[in-house]
């Protein structure tokens, strides 16, 4: 039992050293194949694996509180709105957190916590600080936004919706891809906006 | 009559960021009917902040301008001048440190009235970042008296912003042509010692800011340019910035791709 788990632990390794060999030419998550599994915390410290979620549409969402761009969708009330109309329908939302320790946007697990329920999250928070998950996906924003089947493809990668503005007034009129992305994959559709440039804050991994 | 020259404050930046100081600056004291004329957005950017080039790499925003002119005035593009690669946390970024001069042409109406001012209102929205960032924005305005002929006036940080643009007309040929997963730019120019030259892509849709790969050819050189992951389709043309590091040259490139 021993042995097989060293040898689960090595392909997982060797996974993630091929993939982020890969990033430096193009990200490892590409859309229309598998989404990269992993194996992560989240804020509470319980293990949050991809596997876990197959038979339900998941969306990771990258977030950063000290952004605005992130700040648009979340004192709008936008981004916890899509989450509750969301998660009510099954799909699981997880909010991931890769700001380093010690740069703006990082906050320990446990005022992640407090926040989110300040701000009236839906989500399940991923404390990410390490990168490992922010690096295997290749997000390099905030928000950065990605759609997985329940096959476990990626549907949509990219922006949260069409207004490249910290104006939470554009909401509005924006169209938002992640809700077409589910809405169109909840239908047996196919997402018509697989892909998009995503706009806001960069993300500064650490070492 | 005095030109004004405003600087503004930025609106909702948090209290923590640094405002850059601000200001238009036209390259004329008077203008005339339909003689086009230069104004300059110029900023100076506090110490270990930065902003866009019209192609910001992996985030940021390009800085925009957003003109209000007399009636059948007509404003141009900003001439980008040559961006800086910034590595930021892994992410490589195109922007802008320090002294920042971002130039418009502004064509007035062929039937402005001698004799009155123009009013040139300018609202510039950029995105000031170091580890954290910040979206700003200020209002400037800026007063020139319409006259029968255009009155240069004399500004050092103008012309010299102006003689760094990036030249508009090439040396030599060039062509572009898609390739795998980039677009392969062909520089016919066996003059040129090309020592560390390099393109800064201006479209954001198809491009990063992904180093591109140098190659010797036959008759020059070529550039590979990689596609950004987000790109759908190539575009129609590459455009963007071509620097010779060693002899201080930039080119401004907008040629047609080829598949």
């Amino acid at each position: 039992m021993k042995k097989l788990s060293l040898f689960f632990g090595a392909t997982v390794l060797a996974t993630a050293a091929l993939t982020l060999a890969a990033r430096a030419h193009h990200s490892s998550a590409a859309v229309g194949l598998p989404a990269p599994s992993f194996d992560a915390k989240d804020t509470h410290g319980n293990t949050v694996r991809l596997s876990d979620y197959k038979g339900k549409f998941v969306v990771l969402e990258w977030a950063n509180f000290d952004c605005p761009y992130v700040q648009k969708h979340y004192n709008s009330h936008n981004m916890q709105s899509l989450q509750k109309k969301y998660t009510s329908k099954g799909v699981v939302w997880l909010t991931v957190f890769s700001s380093p320790s010690g740069m703006p946007g990082y906050f320990p697990p446990e005022k992640l916590n407090a926040m989110a329920k300040a701000k009236g999250m839906y989500s399940k928070l991923v404390a990410d600080a390490n990168g490992t998950l922010g690096r295997l996906y290749g997000a390099t924003n905030t928000p950065d936004m990605y759609v997985i089947d329940p096959k476990g493809k990626l549907i949509y990668s990219g922006a949260i919706d069409n207004n490249r503005t910290p104006d939470p007034a554009a909401i509005k009129t924006s169209k938002n891809y992640v809700a077409a992305a589910l809405d169109e994959g909840m239908a047996g559709k196919p997402v018509v906006t697989k892909a998009s440039r995503p706009y806001g804050c960069g993300i500064h991994y650490g070492n | 009559m005095l030109l004004a020259l405003l600087a503004f404050s930025a609106a909702h930046q948090t209290p923590t960021a640094p405002i850059p100081a601000t200001e238009l600056v036209a390259g004329v004291k008077a203008c005339a009917p339909g003689k086009p004329f230069t104004v300059a957005l110029h900023m100076k950017l506090p110490a270990g902040w930065h902003n866009y080039y019209a192609n910001p790499g992996e985030s940021g925003v390009p800085t925009t301008i957003a003109w209000t002119l007399p009636a059948g005035y007509v404003a141009g593009p900003i001439e980008w001048p040559l961006p800086k690669r910034i590595v930021l946390g892994g992410a490589p970024m195109y922007g802008y440190e320090g002294d920042l001069w971002l130039l418009s042409v502004i064509t007035p109406s062929r039937t402005a009235k001698r004799g009155t001012d123009a009013v040139i209102k300018a609202k510039a929205d950029w995105l000031l970042c170091a580890a954290e960032c910040v979206p700003q924005s200020a209002l400037l305005e800026l007063k020139i008296p319409v006259g029968d002929r255009a009155v240069a006036r004399a500004s050092a940080g103008l012309a010299t912003a102006r003689k760094r643009l990036p030249q508009h007309s090439l040396p030599w040929s060039v062509s572009a042509v898609v390739a795998k997963e980039a677009i392969r730019l062909t520089v016919q120019d066996r003059v040129t010692h090309p020592v560390g030259v390099t393109f800064f892509p201006a479209d954001p849709d198809s491009f990063t800011a992904d180093t591109p790969i140098f190659a010797a050819a036959k008759h020059g050189f070529q550039l590979v340019v990689p596609l950004s992951r987000y790109s759908t389709k190539p575009p129609r043309r590459l455009t963007g910035i071509l620097s010779f590091p060693a002899t201080g040259k930039s080119y401004w490139v907008d040629t047609p791709v080829a598949s």
